[in-house]
């Protein structure tokens, strides 16, 4: 009796750990520019007093948005000068002293009984205005930061800061790169527990940066493959739950399902097309696996590759008239392209000998994908230019896995080993910046990245 | 003698179904490298359904099938285990399998799903070419998703390359 209640204190503890994903900065940023987000000098000033809410609690979330994206070395405010007045804000030299190139100067305002104002600055050190020690109206004035960006959010509650802080690191990254900035999205994953009384798989939803975890689906049996719908209201996954392959649909705000397929043999590897409208899945109900186009409206299913190849990973451009699938027909598993228009086939690597779970980028120029050279046992995330076929190893361990794009095409999340688990890694589609994200507890595999949520 | 019988009947019926079930558990809860053959005479080789020898018995006691890399020919010493559940499982309509078809860790998941799919489905069609009724057959592929064996040397890889034969009943 003694055993059973202590087994069963242990399925308890075990089960409710919540387990989240942390972030890690392995290899620091090559050449990251140092940027400082830290408190205004009337947030200083603010402070003082005591009021309120601090910039300080929305600046730890943006220095490290600012820091996974891996093109930005966030200072700290123990590393930077105290901005006590305006005017030592806008010197430039002070901040050219110690190296900076932006700096996100913030102040949180009270407004009402239980909201706030939200006011940031964004910085340009070397695009100073003026001159050194010019004369101005008879005055020496030091030369000024330019101002990039001064924007200010209202009516904003406690509750709402983090997703306002991902905002903020939206609006710099936009403003400094020109791309639109990916901190306000989401990533679902698989998590895997083994615990005493066998393995515990879970589907689950974060924010981009790892925060906030939700638990959509939980089995005892294995969970694969999430694929998000472009509105992002959906996930479509594999579970075997029933002991068979079978594909599911899940309402992510309410995690309400429906049972999409369950042919005998395999439902796999379901990826949405970007218009919605219908779901590539892998069925191999007729005998080798073969894509099939699921019609979401009309629910019919037609058979698109033949042959008693494999063909799986189905995986759509962004403009929707391609679609990149891993195959084996010519032997060993390479990546071919589906013409949509015509159904014409050609296959699209041929460096390394196996080259599977193809990704393409937003701008259709890139394809990322598992690859792994002659010779080598190691698999790695490596990317292809689709104009000139040349490809970059980006990853360099032992076997990479699962890579998944960010929506802005600038970050690839994957799979990759660690030990006796499985953990997520971060990298530029540069090869630059890198992260880990291991979970607190178990293994995590086969990310997804949502879409832009509006 | 009809009492008898069905006194029989229940009780190896009984056997079957509580004996199997503990054999599900052991399964889920293995993290450890296993014997070969996975021994355990749970469902079939046991009891009021068998009428064999001793060596049959032993046969039927083997559960699982090793693959080379990226293959999925049965090798030659398992075609014997092959027919001793093909014959078994004729005897034995009322009885059913599911074969699971497991990849090792090389390679991208669901390619892995595909490759594991290759390898039930050699032993389910072994089955049926010894005469085994389709319907007493499932497959199933579990790809790298389920190893066996949580190691990642040459040794580890090749005890997950497999496929096992579970008794549903």
């Amino acid at each position: 009796m003694k055993h059973f209640v202590l087994a069963a204190l242990l399925i308890g503890l075990t089960s409710s750990v919540n387990a989240r994903l942390n972030i890690e900065i392995t290899q620091g940023t090559v050449a990251g520019v140092p940027i400082a987000v830290i408190n205004s000098s009337e947030e200083t000033a603010q402070r003082r007093t005591g009021m309120g809410a601090s910039f300080e609690e929305l600046a730890n979330v943006v220095r490290n948005d600012l820091k996974m994206c891996g093109r930005f070395e966030p200072l700290f405010p123990e590393q930077l000068p105290r901005v006590n007045t305006v005017s030592q804000e806008l010197d430039a030299g002070l901040w050219q002293q110690v190296g900076v190139e932006n700096v996100v100067l913030g102040v949180v305002k009270p407004e009402g009984s239980d909201h706030f104002g939200v006011t940031f600055k964004l910085l340009d050190v070397y695009k100073a205005q003026g001159n050194q020690s010019a004369l101005k109206n008879g005055e020496l004035t030091r030369a000024e930061n330019t101002v990039l960006l001064n924007k200010t959010y209202h009516g904003v509650s406690r509750k709402d800061f983090r997703a306002l802080a991902h905002r903020i690191s939206d609006d710099i990254y936009e403003k400094l790169t020109g791309i639109r900035g990916a901190f306000s999205t989401r990533i679902a994953y698989v998590m895997v527990v083994r615990a005493f009384d066998g393995t515990h798989y879970s589907l689950e939803v974060a924010d981009a940066d790892g925060h906030n975890p939700v638990t959509l689906v939980k089995s005892k049996e294995p969970l694969m493959s999430p694929s998000w719908s472009p509105d992002a209201r959906q996930i479509a996954f594999v579970s075997f739950e029933k002991n068979r392959a079978e594909i599911y649909l899940i309402e992510v705000a309410t995690g309400k399902r429906r049972l999409l397929s369950k042919f005998p043999g395999i439902n796999g590897a379901p990826a949405w097309s970007p218009n919605g409208r219908q779901l590539a899945v892998v069925l191999s109900k007729e005998g080798s696996p073969k894509i099939y186009l699921w019609d979401m409206d009309t629910q019919n299913i037609q058979q698109i590759t033949d042959g008693y190849s494999i063909d799986t990973e189905p995986a759509w451009s962004k403009d929707g008239r391609s679609l990149y699938f891993t195959s084996n027909r010519g032997g060993k598993p390479q990546i071919y392209r589906m013409d949509m228009a015509g159904r014409k086939i050609d296959r699209v690597t041929f460096v390394g000998n196996y080259n599977a779970r193809p990704m393409l980028t937003s701008d259709g120029r890139y394809l990322v994908m598992m690859h792994r050279e002659e010779g080598d046992r190691r698999f790695h995330i490596a990317s292809q230019e689709l104009s000139t076929g040349q490809v970059s190893v980006l990853t360099h361990a032992a076997l990479d896995e699962s890579p998944t794009l960010s929506p802005n095409g600038a970050m690839v999340l994957y799979g990759t080993r660690e030990g006796d688990r499985q953990i997520l890694s971060l990298v530029t589609l540069d090869g630059r910046g890198q992260l880990r994200l291991p979970a607190r507890e178990g293994s995590v595999q086969e990310p997804a990245w949502s879409p832009f949520l509006s | 003698m009809q009492n008898r019988g069905l006194r029989h009947l229940i009780v190896g019926v009984a056997l079957c179904v509580g004996v199997v079930g503990c054999s599900h558990n052991s399964k889920n809860g293995a993290n450890g490298k296993d014997s070969g053959y996975g021994a355990s005479t749970n469902g079939a080789g046991d009891g009021s359904d068998f009428a064999g020898s001793a060596e049959q018995r032993d046969l039927l006691a083997k559960r699982k099938f090793y693959f080379e890399y990226d293959r999925s020919e049965i090798s030659e010493g398992d075609y014997e285990v092959v027919y001793a559940h093909a014959e078994f499982l004729k005897n034995n309509p009322n009885h059913h399998v599911r074969v699971e078809g497991h990849a090792d860790e090389h390679g991208s998941r669901e390619y892995n799903i595909a490759l594991g799919e290759r390898r039930s489905r050699t032993i389910a069609n072994a089955l049926m070419s010894q005469g085994v009724a389709p319907h007493q057959i499932a497959t199933v592929s579990y790809g790298k998703e389920k190893p066996e064996v949580m190691g990642h040397d040459n040794e580890a890889n090749r005890m997950n390359r497999r496929a096992v034969v579970v008794y549903e009943n």
